[in-house]
């Protein structure tokens, strides 16, 4: 009976100590960025009947809908991920009748305004509202052969019907015609033949294909009854590749020069000086957009097809930011405004994602959209304020001076810092005088908690951005161009190279990236405060196989990154830390044939070389050699671990293995009889030593894993029960420890104590990610990401693999719930409560100020930042702390002791009277 | 008759093993007939206040994101060209919970809805098809202010603990000033005072001698103690 009471009261302790947010506490800690991705198809719709549209789709498989003027998003609908997701075709439907704007009338009688057609087996079409954004209707086209499907295109006709397309290359093409909305084919299937046709080198252009076949352009019209092969003679060696013009039905731009097929569509000209061509209507009107980018200054003119005369005297010239590099126009519209004149609106596409809104001489506002894929952030202190600074400074200087019995010195230097600080306080904090950088203007100065960070960002197409994380202000951009993930889908790598604690030298961050011409490493430094390069791009003649770091050094406090080649090489940069690589090992791993290779490096005093030495290779990949490496976790370079073991009933200590060159490598594969196999192995990378290997089978992927500290957690697909389990490991040393001071991996200890235990989670997960903080102390939970775009921050006492199978007369540890199969889904936990995180990919977490919160970044499709507190924020005093209840009871208190003083003197004369 | 019948319980499953093996085969030949849909309606939370577009932030999700299904105005969804197979119907929304759904479609393309269970996968409690999603109830994601108020106040274990020996302390000597319940008092204590304890009774009764007083108030003091 007291054992169920003691249960009970333990249990009810812990699910009281839920982190939930308060409901006053929406936005306050947090913010997000909604994405769509990189857009690739706009229709502007201006007109003065109702809300104004921008509808766009993305190559991230989003539509949407946006405010012209504001670029906010109205709605979003976020396609399947690929390949099932690809879109294929948008089209906005037009109604013939109805004047001719980008998207229906409310009046029209269409039963839809948005066609997407997306996948090729199967091909799925939908229909969409374009005012609320919902599905009006959905059908799927699973082709015959999906082998030539993958080729497959789609096109929407003038007479309002759909048609799909099958290339067979070399032979032949073959056309169906379906009625848009409900899937029905129209006739039967129509193989035109055509022997020219070539991979690569064909593209749709309205409802004809165009190939580029050696000196000539040959057309095919698809909707025609018999078609007939039209031909144009181009340069024999042209220099861009095909492009289609937009807006236009048959016409092709090549290099510079625009090809037209089709008859009834006229092209003013066939000589283009823009970079970028567009065709759309105008109420009645035909008008050709060409935009061109010269010096930093982008020229948009509208002309008019029939009379290639300027249209309305429209033109825009815009001052245009460099870094966005070449832009496309997507869209245009325009309105007559008081004055009688014509104000136009364009929507223009840019190489480093943004979407830009230019609206006469200006942009309007401007979507980065290169976040909607970011593959790195880091979270960097600000640099101090100037009176920090100079304490900090007073501060350090003491022990590093030889001289330090130098009274004199130590107070003149007290002395002027004192009269720096007053000086500070008349020239800032009143604001007489200006800002003394620029960085302290923008109010970027580190806070008492050092909860207000710079957030650099690295996203996919090599563009880094510096963010606020208390606003999401973006304080600063740079972009790389041409710059791609190493191979194996390894991502580009963000590295602070210097923090900004050692103040009066400027922090470093690096990029470490792959060029996609060259395929050769590439290094960009900078400083993520104010994110001005430092040196030069680094452009490396070898390619990168592996990065490891050397420790920060004690006088430039700088972490020189180690390069390992292709060729085994090694490289140092900076150069002069060569020496100090010396003893390093480093570790290579191969996925697919599942190979692990130790090296230790050694300096060459007489060549100044650095020479690799294999020191150990371990096969993973199992019997028949089918396992390949799917997945590599290492702990975080930067943890803290705070308590050494774990103290049991029995009041003995369990001692933690706690080795920092541990990594878990996850090896799947194919198997005869239990079809999925997957195996998690444990191993010391300096040593080589396999120190404990699991294996799942009937378990697929995807795996998701998360190690530190002595513990690992991964997430998998059970396939033999159909569900998501998750599985926590822990590592123990025993109740003795090896040895306390120093680790080392070569004279290993004892094999560890293993505990493990599998739980079910009642969602499926897309990321796991531990949180840190600066001393360890604080609890560790793990931030799970579902893929309902939840994040829900999971109490490692829940996963902890010690909970016991409940038996009766057996003495329970403190601490410690009993075993059940299935995981809570606590709804309080949800550290991003309504505010979904689409297609969440990772989360990055890092050490704030104070000990007890963690600042946490997830990126997906969207961005969303906010700081937890693990064990509530016991280093704070809490946000609703009553100041005035406590400071009316003070004073009352106060003042009746006061007054009951007086009457008690007053009492004491009485009785003494008496 | 027994070897007999095992034999052909072995045939039937060897049969129905080779029958799902062809159906298996055919589907990946042709392609569409191995594919089905999924046909369903998601509920508003009516008595919950809905937002004004409600469907745009729900979406029907299938091995978490693979397949899609959006719904349109009334509620109503369509997962096109799924194969067949056994999927967790999930209804994600940002503001209320719904249950997920298992969907087991076989290669002939009979469908069967029921309850998710993950501990007890074999269970089997069905649902209707096409699928009818409402939802459970609304998100709580926040936890609850702790407000003051007097009574919490009034009726915590510290105050309560100060309160009653003030009380005591400030009534009773004017109770004990009073003269008539001194009186009161005095007649109460008396009959007290001459009135033998009945356990005392009882043991002097049964042992046959009364206890020795100092035995017991040691005796007494002990027990504090270990208290």
């Amino acid at each position: 009976m007291s054992k169920s009471v003691v249960l009970c009261l333990a249990s009810i302790l812990f699910l009281n100590s839920t982190l939930g947010l308060y409901e006053d506490q929406i936005k306050k800690f947090d913010w997000k960025l909604t994405q769509i991705g990189k857009v690739n198809n706009a229709f502007l719709d201006l007109n003065p009947y109702q809300q104004n549209r921008l509808i766009v789709s993305t190559e991230e498989n989003v539509i949407a809908s946006l405010d012209p003027l504001s670029g906010n998003v109205q709605w979003r609908q976020i396609l399947e991920n690929q390949p099932r997701g690809q879109l294929k075709l948008i089209q906005m439907l037009v109604d013939d009748s109805a004047p001719k704007t980008a998207v229906r009338h409310q009046s029209s009688k269409s039963p839809y305004d948005i066609l997407t057609v997306q996948g090729h087996s199967p091909a799925i079409v939908r229909g969409w509202n374009a005012f609320t954004g919902n599905l009006e209707f959905e059908w799927s086209l699973v082709p015959l052969q999906t082998e030539t499907a993958e080729d497959s295109f789609w096109f929407h006709g003038n007479d309002m019907n759909l048609y799909h397309v099958i290339p067979n290359f070399g032979s032949h093409l073959e056309v169906t015609e379906y009625i848009a909305n409900n899937g029905n084919s129209k006739g039967t299937t129509s193989k035109i033949s055509a022997s020219w046709i070539q991979k690569d080198k064909c593209l749709i252009s309205g409802s004809y294909y165009i190939c580029l076949e050696g000196s000539h352009l040959l057309a095919l019209d698809l909707t025609a009854t018999s078609p007939q092969i039209l031909k144009k003679v181009v340069p024999s060696s042209p220099k861009t590749s095909l492009k289609a013009v937009r807006g236009v039905s048959g016409a092709v731009s090549l290099d510079g020069f625009i090809y037209s097929f089709d008859e009834k569509e006229k092209l003013c000209g066939d000589k283009v000086s823009g970079q970028s061509l567009l065709k759309a209507f105008q109420g009645d009107e035909s008008l050709l957009v060409e935009a061109d980018l010269k010096n930093n200054v982008l020229e948009i003119s509208v002309k008019s097809v029939e009379s290639c005369e300027t249209w309305q005297n429209v033109k825009s010239t815009v001052q245009y930011p460099s870094h966005n590099g070449v832009p496309e126009v997507l869209a245009f519209s325009c309105r007559t405004n008081r004055q009688n004149t014509k104000v136009c609106s364009f929507v223009l596409t840019t190489e480093d994602e943004a979407l830009l809104y230019v609206q006469g001489d200006k942009i309007r506002w401007a979507r980065e959209e290169a976040l909607a894929n970011v593959v790195s952030g880091e979270f960097i202190d600000l640099p101090l304020s100037d009176s920090d600074g100079s304490i900090e400074d007073e501060l350090k200087s003491k022990p590093g001076n030889e001289n330090d019995s130098d009274l004199f010195g130590a107070f003149s230097r007290r002395v002027v810092s004192q009269i720096h600080l007053v000086r500070s306080i008349f020239l800032h904090v009143l604001g007489l005088g200006p800002a003394p950088t620029a960085t302290q203007k923008a109010g970027l100065i580190r806070d008492a908690f050092g909860l207000h960070k710079m957030l650099v960002v690295l996203t996919q197409t090599g563009k880094v951005y510096g963010l606020d994380n208390i606003n999401g202000k973006i304080h600063w951009s740079n972009y790389l161009r041409s710059v791609e993930n190493f191979n194996n889908g390894e991502e580009m790598k963000l590295i602070v190279q210097r923090t900004s604690k050692h103040f009066p030298k400027q922090p470093i961050c690096t990029i470490i990236t792959k060029s996609a011409e060259t395929k050769k490493g590439v290094l960009f430094s900078f400083n993520p405060i104010t994110g001005a390069q430092i040196g030069e791009t680094n452009n490396l003649n070898y390619e990168i196989q592996q990065i490891a770091f050397l420790p920060e050094d004690t006088t430039e406090f700088l972490k020189a990154i180690v390069l390992f080649d292709h060729n085994n090489q090694v490289h140092v940069i900076p150069e002069n830390y060569k020496k100090q690589a010396d003893g390093l090992y480093l570790f290579t791993a191969n996925k697919k044939s599942a190979i692990l290779n130790g090296f230790h490096l050694k300096f060459n005093e007489k060549s100044g070389q650095l020479q690799p030495q294999p020191i150990w290779t371990v096969n993973l990949s199992g019997h028949g050699s089918t396992q390949e490496i799917t997945s590599i976790a290492a702990k975080n370079p930067i943890e803290h671990v705070h308590s050494q073991g774990r103290v049991l009933n029995d009041r003995s200590v369990l001692y933690k293995y706690i080795n920092p060159n541990l990594v878990a490598v996850v090896t799947q594969g194919l198997d005869n009889i239990h079809k999925f196999v997957m195996n998690v192995h444990l191993v010391d990378v300096v040593s080589g030593s396999v120190v404990f290997s699991l294996t799942h089978r009937k378990v697929r992927g995807p795996i998701k894993i998360v190690h530190s500290e002595n513990w690992l957690a991964y997430s998998y697909f059970n396939d033999k029960v159909r569900r998501s389990e998750i599985t926590a490991i822990e590592l123990y040393e025993g109740k003795v420890q090896a040895n306390s001071s120093v680790w080392s991996s070569l004279d290993a200890p004892p094999m560890p104590l293993v505990e493990r235990q599998s739980y079910i989670l009642p969602f499926s997960v897309e990321f796991l990610k531990e949180t840190i903080t600066e001393r360890g102390i604080t609890n560790k939970h793990v931030l799970i990401a579902t893929s309902a775009g939840n994040i829900m921050e999971m109490p490692w006492f829940y996963l902890d693999p010690r909970r016991p199978i409940i038996q009766p007369n057996q003495p329970r540890e403190e601490g410690v719930l009993p075993y059940i199969p299935e995981l809570p889904f606590i709804q309080e936990n949800m550290i991003n409560y309504n505010q979904t995180i689409a297609r969440i990919q990772s989360i990055f977490t890092a050490p704030s100020g104070l000990e007890s919160t963690c600042l946490v970044l997830a990126t997906g499709l969207d961005l969303f930042v906010t700081r937890v507190s693990p064990s509530k924020t016991f280093d704070l005093l809490k946000e609703d702390f009553d100041y005035y209840l406590i400071a009316m009871v003070l004073v009352a208190l106060t003042s009746a002791s006061l007054f009951v003083k007086q009457l008690s003197a007053r009492k004491i004369l009485k009785q003494a009277w008496k | 008759m027994r070897k007999f019948l095992t034999l052909a319980t072995f045939c039937t499953i060897l049969c129905l093993a080779f029958c799902d093996n062809i159906i298996g085969e055919d589907d990946g030949g042709v392609g569409s007939l191995g594919l089905y849909t999924i046909e369903g309606r998601v509920y508003p939370p009516e008595y919950m206040g809905t937002s004004d577009n409600w469907q745009l932030g729900t979406v029907v999700t299938i091995n978490g994101g693979e397949f899609k299904g959006f719904l349109r105005e009334d509620g109503s969804f369509v997962i096109s060209s799924v194969p067949s197979g056994s999927y967790v119907v999930e209804i994600n929304s940002h503001d209320f919970f719904y249950e997920p759904i298992r969907v087991e479609i076989n290669p002939r393309g009979k469908f069967r809805a029921r309850k998710v269970n993950f501990v007890q996968p074999s269970q089997v409690i069905q649902t209707p098809y096409p699928l009818r999603c409402k939802a459970l109830t609304r998100f709580k994601f926040f936890q609850q202010r702790e407000q003051w108020k007097v009574t919490d106040f009034l009726f915590s274990p510290m105050v309560l603990m100060t309160l009653v020996p003030l009380l005591l302390m400030l009534v009773l000597p004017k109770m004990m000033s009073d003269p008539e319940t001194k009186k009161e008092m005095e007649n109460l204590s008396f009959p007290k005072n001459d009135m033998p304890e009945i356990s005392e009774m009882i043991t002097s009764f049964f042992t046959g001698g009364a206890p020795k007083q100092p035995e017991k108030k040691s005796a007494l003091k002990a027990t504090k103690k270990r208290n």
